[in-house]
């Protein structure tokens, strides 16, 4: 690689492995794992990037190897245990920071966990539709692109994530009532 | 937007309130990605050289069926005509019955003007015959005897490419190609001059490559294997492997 390319792509990796790795984690639930996805995804861009490198955004490419990364690792036989259990998994949780009120830990390892096990019910594609529509804020079409379906697939798998979310909301919310 | 996707990309941003510093440093993982790419370049040159011992083994097996007037003793038939202008080559009698070696490296006369010339201008051929944004030479020329020959490796961006570039006799028996049945034929012709053209497609999937061979009616085999397939196309490697720069006769 030419060292203009090759200064070009540390530039980009230091500028976008952050959030590329919020976008992981969002994904898979477990920091250490969202560190291995980018640093796969990041080894298979410099791979590509003489190639892609003034014909696509390098962004949108790394997001689509990023995804590809995790729905392949999805498929890992000993991923499949980890999937039943709507649990942050152990290790997943990073080292408390001492200087936070123990509340405010407590209250962000449960939204964590909340929001995961949600999250965990979702088939693999549905759960990136919405990290990439809600949390990176993308267009139907940008995520359809970054998914490579059709604008009418990212619309009914948002449409059929949201509701199994509300669904999974309102009847936790029956049973807080309940008891 | 609706309740519950405000909630989720509320919930989404909070998730990540306590996030932890990034566990791997990018510098240091584009140093490692460098040094992996390297070492898969390396590889790749490496069965090149493999390959290309397979190639001089069986020219080697041609010249070794041919007596010292240039007649067919083997049990292949010539196919390529002796050009009016062909420089016959010398033939090593310890080309006769040995498999290639790569030391000593050449002992005909003048081989030392041969390599100093062919390792300066082979690689301004292939610069001009094929335009890249950058040309990457990845070792010196290799130089192996009986017969004569060099092998060069170079990148061209993403394309590998390795040339080997060896002089057999006037009368090439082609039938005799190891590669011949090893490999899908994809392509054969006759060029203008003369030289058999034949064009290999060897292996499958991600290392799928290109291997064109030009039999020359002077003795010489230019061949280059690329990868991967299609990124070069075949009549610019044609091209290239008859360019005069690459070509080296063989004195009396």
């Amino acid at each position: 690689m030419r060292t203009s390319d090759e200064d070009r792509f540390r530039e980009f990796a230091r500028g976008h492995a952050v959030a590329l790795r919020r976008s992981a984690y969002l994904l898979c639930g477990d920091w250490h794992l969202a560190d291995d996805l980018v640093q796969t995804m990041l080894i298979k861009l410099y791979n590509a990037w003489p190639r892609i490198g003034r014909r696509h955004l390098p962004v949108s490419y790394a997001r689509k190897i990023l995804l590809r990364c995790w729905l392949d690792e999805r498929r890992r036989p000993w991923r499949w245990v980890e999937r039943r259990d709507v649990e942050v998994p152990e290790g997943a949780e990073p080292a408390a920071d001492p200087a936070a009120e123990p509340a405010a830990v407590h209250d962000a390892a449960g939204l964590r966990t909340e929001l995961f096990g949600l999250l965990t019910v979702l088939a693999p594609r549905q759960r990136a539709v919405l990290v990439l529509r809600y949390f990176e804020a993308l267009s139907v079409e940008e995520t359809a692109a970054a998914l490579g379906c059709s604008a009418g697939t990212v619309k009914s798998q948002a449409s059929r994530g949201l509701a199994v979310l509300r669904a999974r909301l309102d009847s936790a919310a029956r049973t807080r009532e309940t008891t | 937007m609706i309740e519950i996707e405000k909630r989720l990309t509320e919930d989404m941003h909070a998730a990540l309130a306590d996030e932890p510093p990034l566990g791997f440093d990018p510098d240091e993982l584009a140093d490692r990605a460098g040094r992996s790419r390297r070492r898969r370049r390396s590889a790749y040159l490496t069965a090149s050289a493999a390959a290309a011992t397979t190639v001089l083994a069986a020219v080697a097996v041609v010249v070794g069926s041919h007596d010292d007037a240039g007649r067919n003793t083997g049990t292949g038939t010539v196919t390529a005509p002796a050009s009016p202008t062909s420089v016959p080559a010398a033939k090593p009698a310890a080309c006769q019955d040995t498999p290639p070696r790569k030391d000593p490296p050449l002992n005909f006369p003048g081989s030392a003007e041969v390599v100093e010339r062919l390792d300066r201008e082979v690689p301004e051929a292939v610069g001009e015959r094929l335009p890249s944004d950058s040309i990457e030479r990845t070792d010196p020329m290799l130089a192996m005897d009986c017969p004569p020959t060099l092998v060069s490796g170079y990148f061209l961006g993403d394309i590998s490419i390795a040339l080997f570039l060896t002089h057999a006799r006037p009368e090439l028996d082609d039938t005799r190609d190891r590669y011949a049945g090893a490999f899908p034929v994809a392509d054969e012709f006759t060029a203008e001059d003369g030289a058999l053209i034949r064009v290999y497609e060897v292996a499958k999937g991600a290392d799928q490559g290109l291997v064109v061979t030009r039999f020359g009616t002077d003795g010489m085999v230019a061949q280059a294997s690329i990868a991967p397939r299609g990124s070069v196309a075949v009549a610019d490697i044609v091209t290239l492997l008859g360019d005069p720069r690459l070509h080296f006769p063989i004195p009396h």
